[in-house]
């Protein structure tokens, strides 16, 4: 199938680093208390997928790689998530909108980035942006084939983010 | 990169829940030798209609993809066919459909912030809400729990978040154009 696909739109994260999480075999989920040892370390999930119980239960949630040294420091006095963490590659985020639901975009987007031989490390839909996680290294090449395989409004070209959003506690 | 922007709220607002009960979740595993005639099969799909509701991914230490589906019965039949095709030989495993209900909702900077996963999974914890699957993506998250438990779990969050009272009045259920 090579007819045109419309989408409106591509976005490129800055990198992230990727948290595989491997629940305990008896059906334990450890991603709750994951999410609550971010939250102390005031680290935001940029990306996350959570799902399946039991020895096939992992989980890979995406933070920013500057805050890499705080959450290994509050991992390594938590046994069972010390046990269960592991850091993985520096990924990047590549979103594209809109998917409209859509099953051959979703089969368009992962062939792409198949037949390129780029990694697809996970995916996930949102209201209406589809998101892939792929190495950082290969992101730009990522959005360049997306741009090649889909038809984009004139003059869109791949969004780089420019400024970024930090959470912090106002002192009353 | 300069941070410019601080955000806070004491009680973490959102632009409402919004759910869909009765759905069909289907989670494939797919050897990475079988990507390329999956996605081709994907794209073959005549019926444009029958679309998803959420979908997923993740890439598996045993060279192979985990890919979930979560859409409507009625559009599952249509898509089934080639969503399964034949991957269940050669490693592959095509576990049986799962009935689900979907609860999802997003709010400002969502995908910016820290806190609001961990303070979701909190408020589902006290409501002893099992959850099946948790989706973070762009400014949106996705819960994916059992059948019959999607009414009770958006009214217990809805209990538990801000929900600005424009919002929560006549735009309820509005989406921007991403979340």
């Amino acid at each position: 199938m090579t007819d045109a696909m419309a989408i409106s739109g591509i976005k490129i994260s800055p990198p992230v680093l990727a948290l595989q999480l491997r629940s305990d075999p008896a059906t334990r989920d450890w991603t709750p208390r994951l999410c609550r040892l971010l939250t102390a370390a005031r680290v935001n999930i940029a990306f996350m997928t959570a799902a399946g119980a039991g020895s096939r239960a992992r989980t890979l949630c995406c933070i920013d790689p500057e805050q890499r040294n705080e959450v290994v420091r509050l991992i390594a006095h938590d046994p069972q998530l010390h046990a269960s963490v592991t850091f993985g590659n520096t990924m990047g985020l590549l979103t594209l909108y809109p998917h409209r639901g859509s099953i051959p975009l979703l089969g368009r987007v992962v062939q792409t980035l198949h037949e390129a031989g780029i990694p697809l490390h996970g995916l996930a839909s949102s209201i209406a942006a589809l998101t892939l996680a792929t190495d950082y290294e290969r992101l730009e090449e990522a959005a360049s084939r997306i741009v090649d395989r889909f038809d984009l409004p004139r003059n869109v070209s791949p969004l780089k983010p420019t400024f970024t959003v930090r959470q912090q506690k106002r002192a009353h | 990169m300069e941070t410019i922007a601080v955000y806070w709220e004491p009680i973490i607002r959102t632009y409402g829940f919004q759910f869909r009960e009765g759905l069909v979740w289907h989670a494939l595993r797919l050897p990475l030798d079988r990507v390329d005639d999956w996605s081709r099969g994907l794209q073959g799909l005549a019926d444009p209609a029958a679309t998803f509701q959420l979908t997923w991914a993740r890439l598996d230490p045993e060279a192979s993809m985990t890919m979930s589906l979560v859409c409507e019965p009625v559009h599952w039949n249509r898509i089934r066919p080639i969503w399964i095709g034949n991957t269940a030989c050669d490693g592959g495993g095509a576990a049986p459909e799962t009935m689900v209900d979907l609860v999802w909702f997003h709010g400002p900077h969502f995908g910016d912030r820290y806190g609001i996963m961990d303070f979701t999974y909190q408020v589902l914890h006290r409501g002893q809400v099992p959850l099946l699957a948790a989706i973070c993506s762009v400014a949106s998250i996705y819960l994916v729990l059992p059948a019959g438990q999607g009414a009770a779990t958006r009214m217990l969050l809805a209990g538990a978040f801000e929900i600005p009272t424009a919002v929560n009045g006549p735009r309820q259920g509005a989406s921007p154009v991403q979340g």
